[in-house]
């Protein structure tokens, strides 16, 4: 689901899009690997381990990495995709007709429940919906952080 | 007019329809099986699942060495999922190979006429016997594990698997095999020196044996009759002329290919295979420097995955259930020569069969030392317990008292050493076949044939037969002639004195009935007896849709 917006005003012009998915859950690698007391010894684990919540309270290590959808969360999310703020000068001269500074931010915040990570990077179609996998299809703690980008420019119209 | 016939004559590769020119070919079409069932006997989980399932081994968390997601645990408390990739294994470890067998007969089975390789017809019935035999072996594992199993005669342009069958059909089809290809097959006389990995007579009679001693478990019809029939002809001779091996470690040496107690073998090498000195089976059941222990470099450092459950406490009392402590089991019978410390004598001869207590070498340097672990630098002092001992000396107090499966280091467990680790610069090292099916295990099939019809004194003659070689000339640990000592207890621990990590632990258990109402070391009795077959894993499932998983999962 997207939303577009677009303010103007004089000669400020500003875009935000939204974009959201909602209504489905994700299985958590990280708690599931990383994420709870009972995991290798000597291992660093996530904070999900000891803060109390619902991670916290797995602590038999027979049942350790055995799968169960207590690891499943809420991924739906809001994310604010693009945000573009320009503002444009009109210039009277025989070579220009007017110059466009602007700055655009890609993936400024993502607004969810999924505590593991960015859940837009979880393929929710495919036979392990809902997993992040690696390219064997198996359940993996590889993770590329999304990132935010900034782009700042200059368009000038001849 | 176009052209309609498309199809075209090869010239320049080789298809399955023209793969075999000459005798040299079907040899080896014939064998590609052979090579993947002598991996199955510990790829796949397979010998895994046998003993650690069961009241012999463990693979506890070493200070979080073996941990490896819980999995063994699961293993050990009989709380597998289908979830646990080594429910899949074994089904895809023994499907391989039942493949592969179908494959190769159905090409043997094609040939119309086996003068062109060289070949007489009766050479051809052979070697389609003994991949039938093959299969059988495969499928009687299969029948094991997961009881509810798909039987496969066909692969060539096959695009699915058929539907499961009942076990009562299984246990029909692989009898039919094994009784049709018998009468066809070599007999261990006739194969002469050549005879190992080859099935003979005398291995298709004890797959039967297999099959009948366990009848009972896989259909519910007991055939304990007909399983006592065939070990008294076994013995009599009539698949083969077999014997008993005089010395205990004789049919595990680097010559037991050609011993007269080794009915099936696979032959291994040490350049070539040798499978069950891999890490699926006995080299991950030694300390990490055990190698330097043995003098046996070529192989790097060896894993303690497996070692013996202990039989003490963290205080050194014994425990109290009556299974499992399998290292007591033996010390049971104190003059038992097998107690021994292992170790190489020189000249591929070696004494024990247990690595226990410190176990010191002359290091590099020339200096005496002592095996250690990875976890610290203190010397290992092995034992018959599991906790976090470290450096404590022996029967030094320690304060953690939890052994459990979850808390054991390096110390924890005695490690068997059945097949011999002769040193680097030996010639025999790596040499031994691995004996699938010994002679030994027709007079323990049948000595519990003759204990289960009422007969305890044939069955203690039956197993005195083997057991003397384990103990002094006339010594008071061999059965009293009577056999009043013999007691379902007693025969259990029997069987697991003499298979000790040969992989049949489980099935032996499940037929005694204490599989799952057994208690053993940090193991409780299960709540039903669904655990007795394994899930088909989910992967496999997924496969095919015709597949129906096992009642209880």
């Amino acid at each position: 689901m997207g939303l577009s917006n677009n303010f103007k005003y004089k000669r400020w012009d500003l875009s935000v899009f939204l974009r959201g998915s909602f209504g489905y859950k994700l299985f958590n690698t990280y708690a599931f690997y990383l994420g709870t007391p009972a995991t290798q010894e000597n291992a660093n684990v996530l904070t999900s381990a000891y803060d109390g919540g619902k991670y916290s309270k797995l602590t038999s290590p027979t049942t350790y990495s055995t799968l169960s959808d207590y690891f499943l969360e809420q991924g739906g999310f809001l994310k604010v995709d693009n945000v573009t703020l320009s503002y444009t000068q009109p210039v009277q001269t025989k070579f220009l007709q007017s110059v466009r500074i602007y700055a655009t931010s890609r993936n400024l915040a993502t607004f969810t429940k999924f505590t593991g990570g960015d859940p837009d990077l979880i393929n929710v179609n495919g036979l392990y919906p809902g997993v992040n996998k690696n390219n064997d299809n198996n359940g993996t703690l590889n993770y590329y952080p999304s990132t935010t980008q900034l782009l700042l420019g200059v368009q000038l119209t001849f | 007019v176009g052209c309609t016939n498309l199809d075209e004559e090869l010239y320049d590769r080789i298809t399955s329809g023209n793969f075999l020119q000459t005798r040299e070919d079907i040899t080896r079409d014939f064998l590609r099986a052979f090579e993947h069932s002598y991996w199955s006997i510990q790829g796949g989980n397979t010998f895994m699942l046998q003993e650690n399932s069961s009241d012999e081994i463990m693979t506890p968390n070493r200070q979080g060495d073996w941990f490896d997601g819980g999995q063994f645990q699961r293993v050990h408390y009989h709380t597998w999922t289908p979830n646990d990739g080594f429910t899949s294994d074994p089904w895809n470890a023994l499907y391989g190979g039942v493949t592969l067998a179908t494959n190769s007969l159905e090409d043997l089975q094609g040939i119309k006429d086996p003068s062109k390789f060289e070949m007489t017809q009766a050479e051809l019935d052979g070697m389609i016997a003994e991949l039938r035999t093959l299969r059988a072996w495969l499928n009687l594992r299969l029948l094991d594990f997961y009881r509810n199993i798909v039987i496969v005669t066909k692969v060539k342009g096959e695009t699915t698997g058929g539907p499961q069958v009942t076990p009562q059909e299984a246990f029909a089809f692989i009898e039919q095999e094994l009784k049709e290809s018998l009468p066809k097959l070599p007999t261990v006389q006739s194969l002469g020196a050549n005879g190992v990995g080859r099935w003979t007579q005398g291995g298709a009679a004890s797959l039967l044996v297999r099959l009948y001693l366990n009848a009972k478990v896989y259909t519910g019809t007991d055939r304990f009759a007909d399983c006592a029939k065939l070990c008294q002809e076994m013995i009599d001779g009539k698949y083969g002329t077999y014997a008993l091996e005089s010395r205990w470690d004789a049919p595990f040496d680097y010559n037991n290919a050609t011993s007269k107690e080794t009915v099936f073998g696979f032959p291994g090498s040490f350049g070539l295979t040798h499978w069950q000195y891999d890490g699926g089976m006995y080299f991950w059941m030694l300390p990490n420097l055990a190698p330097n222990y043995f003098g046996f470099t070529d192989f790097g450092n060896a894993n303690p995955k497996y070692a013996m459950q202990p039989g003490l406490d963290i205080d050194g009392k014994e425990y109290p259930h009556a299974l499992g402590k399998p290292f007591v089991k033996f010390q049971k019978y104190a003059d038992d020569v097998r107690l021994k410390k292992y170790k190489n004598l020189g000249n591929s001869k070696r004494e024990g069969m247990f690595l226990h207590g410190y176990l010191t070498y002359t290091n590099a340097a020339g200096k005496p030392d002592t095996v250690r672990g990875f976890k610290g630098p203190y010397p290992l002092y092995l034992r018959d317990q599991a906790g976090k001992f470290l450096d404590a000396k022996p029967g030094a107090p320690i304060a953690d008292k939890t052994s459990n499966m979850n808390n054991a280091d390096n110390n924890s467990g005695i490690f068997p050493v059945k097949y011999p680790f002769y040193p680097s610069e030996d010639l025999n090292k790596i040499s031994s076949a691995y004996a699938e099916i010994r002679f030994a295990e027709i007079y323990y099939s049948l000595a519990e044939c003759k204990y289960r019809s009422g007969d305890k004194a044939s069955a203690s003659a039956l197993l005195n037969a083997v057991r003397k070689r384990n103990y002094p000339t006339g010594s008071a640990s061999l059965y009293k002639a009577d056999g009043s000592q013999l007691t379902d207890q007693e025969m259990i621990d029997e069987w697991g004195r003499e298979f000790l990590v040969e992989g049949r632990r489980r099935t032996d258990m499940i037929r005694w009935g204490v599989f799952n109402k057994g208690a053993w070391w940090d193991k409780t009795a299960d709540a039903d007896n669904h655990t007795e077959i394994f899930p088909i894993g989910q992967t496999v499932l997924n496969s095919s849709p015709q597949l129906k998983q096992n009642p209880g999962y």
